[in-house]
């Protein structure tokens, strides 16, 4: 699974150049976050906006990636689509995460 | 006067049932989200996008139990998938031929607690919040599941 990073002044915007995260992806979406998040500070936002779906394969490969962050790094999540946002509601993960509409908007993506 | 016996088995009230789609293919999480594609494009058209979304999410959990649990390291491991769509709903049934649920029975799925972090558990409640109706049986060697989405 591909994901690219662009860092902003105020974030590290990590986007996910593809339509699912799911039980065949998890586990390498899992391990890619793990070298991503190996070394800086601060805001990673997760740019979600091109996953059209998510199981719960997925979901913990997400909450995994948060839960492997060393200390200094938070991740936040951007431009859920209809079904992954349904997901993170009904299982309540969306209490968790900082959520944002899109991950370029002012004051996350470093245009603010 | 001739007698009518009528088949002990016959669907009664759901004549109107069209089957929208069958199919049998490996149980493996990699073709998965083939088998997924195969049912959102049966169901395009026809179906609201509100109501296929639930169909992907609950389908993807059902699949995923059967090839990690059901038939994990069978050397033969196959799914049947069949949707009909009645004048309530969609019915989707599953069949394998796996190893059985344990208990014989779905397994209770507690709300999760978002605090816990947990890396997974969230299949089965997922299934049971998203269709209208879920129903296991063992018969001989297969595993029946049986979802029912409500309009």
């Amino acid at each position: 699974m591909e994901l690219t990073v662009e860092t902003t002044p105020a974030a590290t915007i990590v986007r996910v150049n593809a339509s699912r995260i799911d039980a065949p992806t998890a586990l390498q979406f899992k391990e890619n976050m793990r070298s991503l998040t190996s070394r800086g500070s601060g805001v990673f936002i997760l740019d979600l906006e091109q996953v059209d779906f998510i199981d719960s394969s997925g979901l913990g490969a997400v909450v995994a990636s948060m839960k492997q962050l060393l200390p200094g790094q938070t991740l936040e999540l951007a431009a859920l689509q209809p079904i992954v946002e349904k997901v993170f509601r009904l299982t309540r993960m969306e209490t968790i995460f900082t959520i944002h509409e899109t991950a370029d908007q002012p004051g996350v993506g470093g245009q603010g | 006067m001739r007698r009518r016996i009528s088949p002990v088995s016959a669907d009664r009230g759901d004549t109107a049932a069209v089957v929208a789609l069958a199919l049998c293919l490996p149980a493996l999480d990699v073709v998965t989200p083939e088998i997924l594609n195969r049912v959102d494009n049966a169901l395009q058209g026809s179906v609201d996008p509100a109501m296929r979304g639930r169909v992907q999410i609950t389908l993807a959990e059902a699949l995923n139990n059967v090839a990690e649990h059901a038939c994990r390291n069978l050397r033969l491991g196959a799914v049947a998938v069949a949707v009909k769509r009645c004048a309530w709903g969609l019915e989707i049934r599953m069949t394998d031929w796996g190893r059985p649920l344990p208990d014989l029975s779905i397994p209770i799925a507690h709300a999760p607690d978002p605090g816990q972090l947990a890396e997974g558990g969230y299949g089965w409640f997922l299934i049971g919040q998203l269709a209208s109706g879920v129903c296991y049986r063992r018969y001989a060697d297969q595993n029946r599941l049986t979802l029912r989405f409500e309009d």
